[in-house]
């Protein structure tokens, strides 16, 4: 039998989890010359200093902005002190957006990840605990400290929107506008508090920068060098596959299984947004972090070929977030012309995914397996 | 209708195998079962020959994991990796169309099962993941695998099982790692400073814990995977969960009744097992065990009896491994598209068969017809 696929090949459904490529710390024979040129330590530190140092600082300002911004509003519940409260929402979003793709280090501790964005929400669990909350006008949910222990549904971006601007928001009753508000505003500074943490873990004298940064026998998480580039490449690859397969095939209906999924931030029609960061911030890491650079300084006598091969990683993602410019401003990106725009993104999403993959495996000497980092 | 609950779990042993060697030989050409991901990126299962000829394949909607095949009608069942939900029945018969069915919401598969000996029950094991616990779903395979109940796997996250060859008793690896699939994809470790893996022996009949053991010599450790020998000892496959050493232990023997031991394996073996056991295996025979390593890339074959390594190979993100029809040796599937053959007395031998497919954790073998 056949097996046929379309714009998911990775096969996502409601319960299906990430598909990694697996990367064996091994040299594969015909790169061994090549990795040996392959500078781990100076990307590991590049993409610290330059990648996710600024964008988990970047992120707790804008989480600190946010929250300043719900404060003023509870306040003066102007148009204006509404507009920047939404102005500081897009912000977070971006910044979000932009660093989410980094899958170790703080951010996976406390459920930290789940606690800024819960998502998917595969049972509508936000819906159903927010509507809850505001119904009954739970107090135990306007104060930061205590909503911080709570379901994580409760917390983060996805209840955030909810709160300001699902159903009810625009409610007359000044009761139930202040109770929004403040609710919104401990969401913010829960929010800030999560994205200070990851921010701090990082950077303090103990931090995990530390360990990042100095692999090795004693290092509880990173004993090889190559360690922090497998982390830096499964971050690049489950941030594409998250934007193509989750983020854009899910609404769009094109997982195995046809049916289409919710977009995240629907509600306050920010899934492009996000999404558009997310590409950003890919890119920002390919770029800025040091993943195009270390990989075409071991590139050795090939370097033509892989500097060309670079280049068509760089030129894909950014031909997908053109599409994603292109169709920003539609209220429905899931319906009818735009959605084909966005399916037309699926290809060159995952010629930029292979593309890295073949790149490491070549220059870096990590060989793209299977099983060995992702098996069970 | 009422189901009597002792008629519902007991699966009769009267067609207990033996002689696994001469079943298989009778095979005119020996027959595996495996998942994996084609280079287009889609997922299937596959029955195929020795050198990767698919006899029949099926479309997955996700990744598969583990296969079980039934010992009376030949039909395989593979199972979603964890956190995934579907299970895929179907046989070499391609009269025969693939019977898909579920978890129950609340439930997730953890990629492995097993049929009852007398071919009329599946057993997974399932996740019970708002409560953290393990449990046993059973299906009924003349139901179109209706889920007709399920027990506790005694533990929290349960992996591989295995059936007793001479009587109705489930043995269960339980990992010991509470995951959810709100948190992580499903796969991140919710609890990884209280890990509690243990063995345990369910009766079939009614449920009943009969045996139960807990492994805890090395912080971090997690039984996984598991086959059981010719005189009864369940071989035991762990992975390490954060820093690994040579040092640690990773394979584990255990007979009913006993302590479980620790396989002392020579550091260097250690080292090529990085940690990490994919797979577990026992021959035809019954008397010689292969251990994969994925992220070793090797395979390390042993005698039960001694404990003694007998030989250790190489190949590529090699991670699954069924037993052929011959003493002592195995095929083993690598992620990278080969299928070798490889033998306690020459390591790999022939030239290992190229595929298109990343071959996933698991293989089995299909008994002779």
């Amino acid at each position: 039998m056949p097996v046929t696929s379309r714009f998911l090949p990775a096969g996502v459904m409601a319960v299906s989890p990430a598909v990694l490529l697996a990367i064996i710390l091994q040299g594969a024979p015909a790169a061994a010359d090549d990795a040996a040129l392959f500078d781990h330590a100076a990307l590991a530190r590049r993409a610290y200093e330059h990648h996710i140092g600024p964008g988990y600082a970047a992120l707790a300002t804008a989480a600190g902005d946010l929250s300043q911004s719900l404060d003023r509003y509870c306040a003066d519940s102007t148009p204006a002190q509404r507009k920047a409260v939404e102005a500081a929402f897009d912000g977070f979003v971006t910044a979000w957006g932009y660093i989410e793709h980094i899958v170790f280090g703080p951010v996976t501790t406390d459920n930290r990840k789940e606690r800024i964005l819960f998502w998917p929400d595969r049972r509508g669990l936000g819906a159903r605990q927010v509507a809850r909350a505001v119904g009954a006008r739970d107090a135990s949910v306007l104060d930061a400290q205590t909503l911080a222990g709570k379901s994580v549904a409760l917390q983060g971006l996805g209840a955030l929107e909810l709160v300001l601007f699902g159903p009810g928001a625009e409610d007359a009753d000044p009761d139930a506008r202040a109770y929004r508000c403040r609710y919104g505003a401990a969401i913010a500074a829960n929010l800030a508090a999560v994205t200070h943490a990851i921010r701090d873990g990082w950077s303090r004298t103990d931090g995990f920068a530390h360990q990042w940064l100095a692999p090795g026998g004693n290092n509880p998480v990173y004993l090889k060098q190559a360690e922090t580039t497998l982390a830096l490449a499964k971050s690049f690859d489950q941030g594409l596959e998250r934007v193509r397969d989750e983020r854009l095939g899910g609404p769009l209906g094109l997982g195995p299984q046809r049916t289409k999924t919710p977009a995240v931030l629907a509600v306050s029609r920010r899934t492009m947004r996000l999404v558009r960061s997310n590409i950003d911030g890919l890119l920002h890491l390919f770029f800025g972090g040091g993943l195009k650079d270390a990989i075409i300084s071991a590139s050795g006598t090939r370097s033509n070929v892989v500097a060309a091969k670079a280049d068509v990683v760089a030129n894909e993602l950014k031909t997908a977030r053109g599409i994603v410019e292109e169709v920003i401003a539609s209220r429905q990106p899931f319906e009818g012309k735009t959605a084909r725009r966005l399916i037309a993104m699926g290809y060159p999403l995952k010629n930029a995914r292979v593309l890295t993959g073949e790149l490491l495996a070549e220059t870096a000497g990590l060989t793209f397996g299977f099983n060995a980092s992702d098996g069970d | 209708m009422e189901i009597d609950r002792r008629s519902l779990l007991l699966g009769s042993c009267a067609t207990a195998l033996a002689g696994r060697c001469s079943a298989l030989a009778n095979n005119a050409q020996a027959l595996y079962a495996a998942a994996r991901r084609g280079p287009e990126g889609g997922y299937s299962a596959a029955i195929f020959t020795t050198d990767g000829r698919d006899v029949r394949a099926v479309a997955l909607p996700g990744r598969g994991h583990d296969l079980t095949v039934c010992p009376v009608t030949g039909r395989c069942v593979v199972f979603a990796r964890r956190p995934g939900n579907f299970a895929i029945a179907f046989s070499t018969d391609r009269s025969a169309e693939p019977i898909a069915f579920t978890t129950p919401p609340d439930r997730h598969f953890y990629g492995h099962g097993v049929f009852s000996h007398d071919g009329r029950f599946l057993y997974a094991t399932e996740n019970d993941f708002d409560a953290g616990r393990g449990v046993i779903g059973i299906y009924n395979a003349k139901e179109s695998f209706r889920r007709i109940g399920e027990f506790p796997s005694y533990g929290v996250g349960p992996h591989d099982l295995a059936l007793l060859r001479h009587a109705p008793v489930l043995v269960i690896a339980n990992g010991g790692l509470r995951e959810h699939p709100d948190f992580g994809e499903g796969r991140r470790v919710l609890n990884p400073d209280a890990i509690e893996t243990s063995l345990a022996y369910v009766d079939l009949r009614n449920g009943d814990l009969v045996e139960r053991h807990e492994f805890n010599p090395t912080r971090g450790l997690s039984l996984r995977h598991m086959d059981v020998a010719a005189d009864g000892t369940v071989v035991i496959g762990a992975q390490v969960q954060g820093p690994v050493s040579e040092r640690n232990n990773l394979v584990f023997r255990h007979r009913r009744q006993q302590e479980p031991t620790a396989l002392e394996l020579p550091e260097q073996t250690g080292r090529r097992l990085a940690g990490y056991i994919s797979s577990v295996a026992v021959d035809c025979s019954g008397t010689i065990a292969a251990v994969t390593s994925a992220p070793g890339a090797s395979a390390v074959m042993i005698e039960i009896a001694s404990g003694r390594v007998l030989r250790t190979v190489a190949l590529g993100d090699v991670a699954g491994v069924a037993p052929s029809p011959r003493h002592g040796e195995f095929l083993l599937t690598s992620g990278e598209g080969e299928l070798g053959q490889a033998s306690a007395s020459g390591g790999i031998f022939g030239e290992p068969a190229a595929s298109p497919w990343a071959w996933d954790n698991h293989a089995i073998a299909l008994p002779g017809r």
